[in-house]
């Protein structure tokens, strides 16, 4: 019993270990996997990212110079990072933000030549 | 005059964390007879294994389970690996020493917050919760993940850790070892937790063998049985004892799992004082060979075992894992009757149910 | 490890279990396979870290139980009675193939063969 009040009264001398989140956020340590992006500049929609992934979330359309991803069905396992060939794939450590509705990332290669990538977000239905 | 009657236990009771449901034979206070039911959190994941191929199946696999997630990838790779003969760098086993032993000691921590939980100890589930966050901290810098560290494949490892984490990992890991002798008496020399525990539950030595019980359950009934003895990746080249005690009861499997915190500590200094340098993986040609292999690996409840039959292809021609709580749940029934209705969440919680690892 | 198995016959399988458990074996746990059209239920026990391996060949007949010897096998004879839809003789606790499934779920999907089940009476 002499334990638990010693115990108790460590804790109210110390500074509480939670942090008041919003205001005081937590640095990311630099190999989080946070969330997945796709440099289109570097991209040449060769495909493997598709055929790699566990949970089949990637989608490349080469017909139509697309890249689709679906970051809600994404595990965040960097399996396409690692095999992408171009190295055009990251993971960034900054965790995705929440968001209140599902959508879908697409990538279009066609900007290319004005030498920027343009960037699409798409809501699911 | 005694009365009878049938209370349902589960599958939503504040003490469990996963669904499982217990049809409880009661007479007055007293439980008779049980009965379970589970089946509410079935993925099928067995069947997936005819969809992916094996090195998707490994981020399959991971997903058995949330808190021992790196062992179920650990066992599939192990296996695949004594399938195909390949024999992988030894750094690659001390790493994967390493996360199996930092996920062995935040799932006992998360264990003890559920278990001080079970009977009221709000405390002690803070503070236990408290020091694991470190634990989470230490696999997140390492590996990229808080929880489901995705480090395995099959050849060896997917991360690499440099000198300074390796120092960085020592360092935290003394200040979660001074951070637990606190929390250690809280819960070895505490009257109230004594009181629940002491005597409750008791599985003596011949049920708990003839029961199947594995990990701390067997352990904690006097069977010194450790898979990690059987020196499966680097445990062969570290020194460890298996940690048993006699008694049976619920008061003694906690003793087992709060010591093992301590082993834990203790493998991984010597992994990181013993880690030799080289390479992390070696690279795989090829499909499997047609075969069948077994794997066991000694997960933080017990013992994990997978059977993986090849076909020759990319896909595996069947997977079956049985995961320690499904080999533990049988011991639970055994437990329960003879014992007060109060007491049910804290047997329940002494096995330490994983109840998404049981139903895969 | 590799595994390899010694079959044993169907008849005999229940004397062979009670010589492991009177020899202090410890049941890991039972597995089906299906091969060459029928199933192979693999039984591993398990002693000081040596695991041994049985196995019976069935096609489509009752399996006798081995829970009235080894209790733990309960859970995983409703388990393979589940997904391939055999049926077990004797079962300590019989789910009737509704354990891990429900009411509307496939019957036996691991076997990979259709099997209708038969209505039989009222359900409780």
């Amino acid at each position: 019993m002499l334990g638990n009040i010693k115990s108790v009264l460590l804790n109210l001398a110390k500074k509480p270990v939670t942090r008041m989140y919003p205001d005081v956020k937590r640095n990311y340590f630099e190999n989080t996997r946070g969330h997945l992006i796709n440099d289109m500049e570097k991209c040449v929609l060769c495909g493997i990212c598709q055929r790699v992934c566990p949970s089949n979330c990637i989608k490349v359309n080469r017909d139509e110079a697309r890249w689709e991803y679906n970051p809600f069905e994404c595990v965040l396992c960097g399996v396409c990072v690692e095999r992408c060939v171009k190295k055009s794939l990251k993971l960034d450590s900054a965790y995705r933000q929440p968001a209140s509705s599902k959508y879908r990332v697409e990538l279009l290669m066609e900007s290319r030549e004005e030498g920027k990538a343009a960037g699409k977000v798409k809501s699911l239905a | 005059m005694s009365k009878t009657g049938i209370i349902p236990f589960g599958p939503q009771h504040p003490v469990l964390p996963e669904p499982i449901h217990l049809k409880l034979v009661v007479e007055d206070e007293r439980v008779m007879e049980v009965y379970p039911a589970i089946g509410f959190v079935h993925r099928g994941l067995e069947m997936l294994a005819a969809k992916k191929d094996i090195n998707q199946m490994i981020y399959v696999v991971e997903r058995i389970c949330g808190i021992c997630s790196m062992m179920h990838g650990m066992t599939y790779c192990q296996a695949l690996e004594e399938l195909m003969g390949l024999d992988i760098p030894p750094r690659a086993k001390f790493l994967r020493v390493i996360w199996a032993e930092l996920h062995r000691i935040h799932s006992h921590l998360l264990w003890l917050g559920l278990f001080a939980d079970s009977f009221g100890f709000e405390n002690l589930f803070m503070q236990s919760w408290k020091i694991r966050e470190r634990i989470m901290d230490m696999l997140e810098r390492t590996a990229g993940n808080r929880v489901i560290i995705s480090v395995n494949i099959i050849g060896g490892v997917r991360r690499d850790m440099d000198d300074s984490t390796l120092r960085w990992i020592l360092q935290e890991i003394s200040g979660v070892e001074k951070d637990l002798s606190g929390l250690k008496d809280m819960v070895l020399n505490n009257y109230t937790v004594k009181k629940r525990t002491v005597g409750k539950g008791v599985l003596s030595k011949d049920e708990a063998l003839r029961l199947g019980a594995v990990g701390p359950v067997a352990r904690g009934s006097g069977i010194a049985r450790d898979l990690r003895a059987t020196g499966y990746a680097a445990y062969g080249e570290l020194d460890f004892e298996p940690v048993v005690e006699k008694e049976g009861d619920c008061f003694s499997r906690s003793v087992v799992r709060i010591r093992e915190i301590y082993q834990s500590i203790d493998l991984i200094r010597q992994a990181v004082s013993k880690m030799p340098s080289g390479e992390i993986s070696v690279k795989v040609k090829g499909n499997p060979p047609v075969g069948e292999v077994i794997s066991v690996v000694e997960q933080s409840r017990g013992e994990v075992f997978y059977y993986i039959k090849t076909s020759g292809t990319q896909y595996l021609e069947r997977l079956r894992v049985r995961t320690p709580t499904f080999a533990n749940i049988p011991a639970l029934l055994k437990m329960l009757p003879g014992c007060e209705l109060a007491d049910v969440p804290v047997l329940i919680l002494t096995i330490d149910p994983c109840i998404s690892c049981t139903e895969r | 490890m590799m595994m390899d198995s010694k079959e044993v016959k169907v008849e005999n399988l229940l004397q062979q279990v009670q010589k492991y458990l009177d020899e202090g074996y410890r049941l890991v746990t039972e597995t089906c396979v299906k091969e060459n059209g029928g199933y192979k239920i693999i039984y591993t026990f398990e002693k000081d870290y040596i695991m041994e391996n049985i196995h019976i060949i069935v096609n489509d007949m009752e399996v006798p139980s081995i829970s009235g010897i080894y209790f733990c096998a309960l859970l995983v004879e409703n388990e393979i009675q589940d997904f391939f839809g055999l049926k077990f003789g004797g079962l300590a606790v019989d789910f009737k193939g509704r354990m891990l499934l429900g009411e509307e779920s496939p019957v036996g999907p691991l076997a990979s063969v259709e099997i209708v089940r038969k209505e039989k009476g009222v359900k409780e």
